[in-house]
This record gives C-alpha cells, sequence and structure tokens, in this order.
C-alpha cells in the first residue's frame, strides 16, 4: 500500500513533523516540501540562519537578514504516524558547519581580494619562512642548486620530503620556481612579476601574494599562514559583506569574536588571546584595518579598496550577499 | 550586554495608544538564538521597576539574561519551547508566573484579543513571530522569534496597531493588527503569557 492510500494524511504528517520540529529540534527551524519515499512522508528540515545587520557604528540594528535555507536534517513519517527523525545534535552541527563554510568563503574571498595586503604581514618564523626563503633566494640570486636545499633538511625530514623541499613542491606546482639541471629557477609566474617591478621586495610579495592565490583551496594550509589574521580580518569583513557597508566595530566585539574561533583551546588560547594586540597593529600596517577613536572606546574600519575588491568575488560570497 | 535598559520605551513621537506598559528594552547582539532569554528579561524588568505597585516591585527579584538562560536550554536555533524551564525562572522571580501556550489548529482567539487583554490587566505577553513574514511581508525558512508585545491602540486610518520590542534590536515598534498576526507563528500560534505567583497576587491584594 502506498503512503498516499494509507491512513495518515498529508497533513496528519506535517503536523506531527511540526511538532517535532519544534518541541525537539528547535524554533528557528522549518519544514520543507513532504516527499514520499518507500510509504513514508520525508519532511527537510531547513534553516536559514538569521544575522541582526547593524548601523555603520555597530550601535544600531537596521535589519535582519536571513542566509539562505540549507537542508540539515529530515523528518519522517509512516503510515502508522510514527515517527523518525534527524538526531538533534546532528542537526545543531550541520548548522554549525554551513555557518563555517560560509565563514570559510569569506576568507576565500578575502585571500583572493586582499592577497597583496596580507603580504605584508609578518608570519611565524616556523611555518612560513621556508617559503619566503625559497623565493628570496631565487629573486636575488637568480638559482639555487637543489643539492643545496637538500644539505638544509634535517637527517629526520631527509626520510620524508624536508620543509623546504615540501614548499619547493608547492612552488614550483604553481610556477612561481621551476627546477631545470639541477638548478631552481624562477617560473614563469615569477618571471613576470620581476618583469613589472624592480624593487626585490616587492617581487617577493607579488609572489606571496600569487602564494596565497593558488592556495585559496586549500584553507588549513593558508590558516596555519595567516590564521589569527584570517579570524580577525574574517569576521571583520564577513559583518561588511552582509550589511554591505564598511562599519565601525568595538575592539571588544573583535576581541570577542577572536575567542570565540579559539574556544576550547586552552592554553593556545589564552596564548592567542594575549597577541591580539599585536595581531590588530599588524593589520593596520597592512592597510587591512585601520584603527578609529570612538566616543568612548576604539572601534576599528575596513579598507574600502578590499571591500570593493571582496564585492566582485561573487563566486565566494554569494550566499551571504544575497538575502535568502 | 545591557545598555541604558531603564530609559527606552516608546518615545512621545510614538501615535497614541489605548494602552501601553513601559516594558524596559534591551537586545541582544549577536546572539540571534536568545530572544526569548531577552523577552523574560524585558518582562522581568517591567514588574521590578515599572509595575505601578510598588510592593510587587520591591518583592520581584531582578534576573540578569545569563541567570535566565541558566534555567534554559538554549540550542542552535533559539530555545525549545518547555514549560519546565519557564517554571524555574519563574520561581526565581518571587512574583511572576510565565505560561507556555500554544494552539496548533490555531488559537481560538486572535492575537490583538489577546494583546489587549493581557495588557489592560498589566501584563506584558511574548508571542512567537516569523521574523520574515513580519518584517518583509514573505514567509521564508526562518522559523519563528520572540518578541514582547506591551501595548496596542489605532493608528490615523482606524486601523488596530499593537506594540512591541524586538529584541533582535528593534524597541518601540508598533505594526498594523494584520501584519503581526499573520506573521504570529504560522505552525503553533505559541505564546508566553505571565501572571502573579500566589505570592505577588497575595502582595497586590494588599495594595490599598
Amino acid at each position: 500500500m502506498s503512503i498516499e492510500h494509507s491512513a495518515v494524511t498529508k497533513e496528519d504528517a506535517r503536523q506531527k513533523a511540526e511538532k517535532i520540529l519544534r518541541f525537539k529540534i528547535g524554533p528557528q527551524y522549518s519544514l520543507g516540501e513532504a516527499e514520499t519515499d518507500e510509504g513514508e512522508y520525508v519532511f527537510p528540515i531547513l534553516m536559514s540562519p538569521p544575522r541582526v545587520i547593524f548601523d555603520e557604528t555597530r550601535s544600531q540594528p537596521t535589519d535582519v537578514m536571513y542566509l539562505s535555507a540549507t537542508k540539515v536534517g529530515e523528518i519522517r513519517v509512516d503510515r502508522e504516524e510514527e515517527a523518525d527523525y534527524t538526531h538533534p545534535q546532528k542537526v545543531y552541527r550541520r548548522v554549525r558547519d554551513y555557518e563555517r563554510e560560509i565563514q570559510q568563503a569569506v576568507e576565500k574571498a578575502l585571500i583572493s581580494a586582499a592577497a597583496k595586503d596580507f603580504t605584508q604581514l609578518p608570519f611565524p618564523e616556523n611555518r612560513y619562512a621556508p617559503v619566503e626563503d625559497l623565493l628570496s633566494e631565487v629573486i636575488l640570486r637568480g638559482s639555487i642548486s637543489i643539492e643545496q636545499i637538500k644539505s638544509l633538511e634535517s637527517p629526520k625530514e631527509n626520510e620524508d620530503p624536508g620543509k623546504y623541499t615540501k614548499y619547493l613542491d608547492q612552488l614550483t606546482s604553481i610556477d612561481l620556481l621551476r627546477r631545470e639541471d639541477g638548478h631552481i629557477r624562477p617560473g614563469n609566474v615569477l618571471m613576470n612579476i620581476l618583469r613589472d617591478t624592480d624593487k626585490n621586495h616587492e617581487a617577493l610579495n607579488g609572489a606571496l601574494a600569487h602564494y596565497f592565490q593558488q592556495n585559496i583551496n586549500d584553507l588549513d594550509k593558508l590558516h596555519q599562514i595567516l590564521g589569527p589574521y584570517l579570524a580577525i580580518a574574517g569576521y571583520y569583513y564577513r559583518l561588511a559583506i552582509v550589511s554591505n557597508q564598511l562599519p565601525s566595530v568595538e575592539e571588544s566585539e573583535l576581541r570577542d569574536a577572536f575567542e570565540e574561533h579559539y574556544r576550547g583551546r586552552g592554553r593556545q588560547k589564552k596564548i592567542k588571546m594575549f597577541k591580539l594586540s599585536r595581531y590588530l597593529l599588524h593589520l593596520e600596517r597592512a592597510g587591512i584595518l585601520e584603527p578609529m577613536t570612538g566616543s568612548d572606546s576604539r572601534v576599528w574600519a575596513g579598507n574600502r579598496e578590499i571591500m570593493d575588491e571582496l564585492e566582485s568575488k561573487t563566486e565566494y560570497i554569494g550566499v551571504i550577499s544575497q538575502p535568502a | 550586554m545591557v545598555r541604558n535598559p531603564l530609559n527606552n520605551w516608546l518615545s512621545s513621537s510614538s501615535p497614541d495608544l489605548d494602552n501601553l506598559l513601559h516594558v524596559p528594552f534591551d537586545y541582544q547582539p549577536r546572539a540571534e538564538d536568545e530572544c526569548v532569554v531577552y523577552c523574560l528579561w524585558m518582562v522581568i524588568h517591567y514588574f521590578k521597576n515599572k509595575h505601578p505597585n510598588k510592593d510587587i516591585r520591591t518583592e520581584t527579584n531582578s534576573l540578569s539574561p545569563d541567570e535566565i538562560a541558566n534555567e534554559m536550554t538554549i540550542v542552535k536555533g533559539g530555545w525549545k519551547p518547555d514549560q519546565d524551564e519557564l517554571t524555574l525562572v519563574s520561581a526565581k522571580t518571587g512574583t511572576l508566573r510565565f505560561h507556555l501556550n500554544y494552539w496548533q489548529s490555531g488559537s481560538p482567539k486572535p492575537l490583538f484579543e489577546r494583546v489587549t487583554e493581557h495588557v489592560d490587566a498589566g501584563r506584558p505577553v511574548i508571542p512567537f513571530v516569523n521574523g520574515s513574514q513580519l518584517r518583509q511581508g514573505k514567509r521564508d525558512n526562518d522559523g519563528i522569534h520572540a518578541v514582547v508585545a506591551s501595548g496596542y491602540g489605532e493608528n490615523s486610518s482606524g486601523t488596530d496597531v499593537i506594540a512591541f520590542h524586538d529584541p533582535w534590536g528593534f524597541p518601540e515598534d508598533i505594526k498594523a493588527r494584520p501584519k503581526l498576526e499573520d506573521a504570529w507563528d504560522p505552525m503553533f500560534n505559541q505564546i508566553v503569557t505571565v501572571t502573579l505567583s500566589s505570592k505577588g497576587e497575595k502582595i497586590e491584594g494588599e495594595d490599598p
């Protein structure tokens, strides 16, 4: 017997699903259109996370927008009106995943739009130095012998590709460097960059910007390099995209967002929080954020050129720049 | 985050309302899931700070949003309605009793009637509304959201209006009755009401 001919009507099934949705899942969810599947009505659970939009001073809300709806679970009602549904914790996890995807989309757009600005930031020696070392050596001296690279790797690293070899592989794969006759030389992209500037540090920045842009889809890698800067700038520019303006954000709000980003990471979080002021000053020096004196506290604003670039990155930010 | 909560209520530029309770306003920046906590907070602080009976004001315990939230299960996507949790919050106030009401087949009374009945009795109410229906006139997939209704009246064209605070940051909002009723929880017509507890009733009864 098909579900359409069973005792439970579609309306009965929906009412049953509504009760589960409200009292087991939560109030901000909704039900999509029912489908029938193997004698059951299947209702998708949808969520459009709300976002309160503030004015430029971040003091007065001006609107509420909803992110595009996403399916986060389902409720199944059978012909006996028995129901089964996605476990609530799984539903909440999917919403968090969805929000994380959106944050990542902003970060990708930001890296794409402001790669050159990010190259102005100082990066942790241990993570990033090999990339700069390799590029700087090739920019200043024209080439490096592969033997020299190998001699730099520690014995343990020699079992695996060492860190220099690993980054060398990455840099050759994106045409910044190339291997030739036992040497490392500029790749096509680096040659073009060198042609366009006579300042070596500008060439280095151009090469790093290319490196960031080419690694947009490997956010884990970029987080190892830009982690705290991306967390702060990503938070700010997400607000900017959603509200379609450059808001003035209180430093305390950035601090809260940064703390949230490193939630539950114990000592690492404490150390990161201690470093926040330094990260903010670095972002200021790189022109990514700008401090302003508010009425009773310091506020931070963004960069108009970066914002204009960001708005053109619709392939990344479409989901949050358009109302649901 | 509490900012001048006792100084924000309907301004003098608002239309004349037949009855309006001066409910303090506060909102929850960056905490969209906690609307009901802030609504309860506003209602409690009405009784604590603005209720006409001085003894009710004195005997009502002040609770912070955090203290209210500690008694409630706020999940990703808001508060799962639960009378037991409201009872716990009620007990902490000393003088109040919150009630969860809902009707899946539709409330026997329209929202406007419920608002007038409670506001006339000196009690704000917390209806749950579909935000996109309320603000954009079309229902999206955003579920429902709590607001505090604190007054009613008629606008210049003779349409009934309801005054409410929206804890997503919109105080002093006034909407025509059909707009708010269309947005009123399309699934369950959910509304949280408040009455005085037996202690509160006793205090009120002693008022000369």
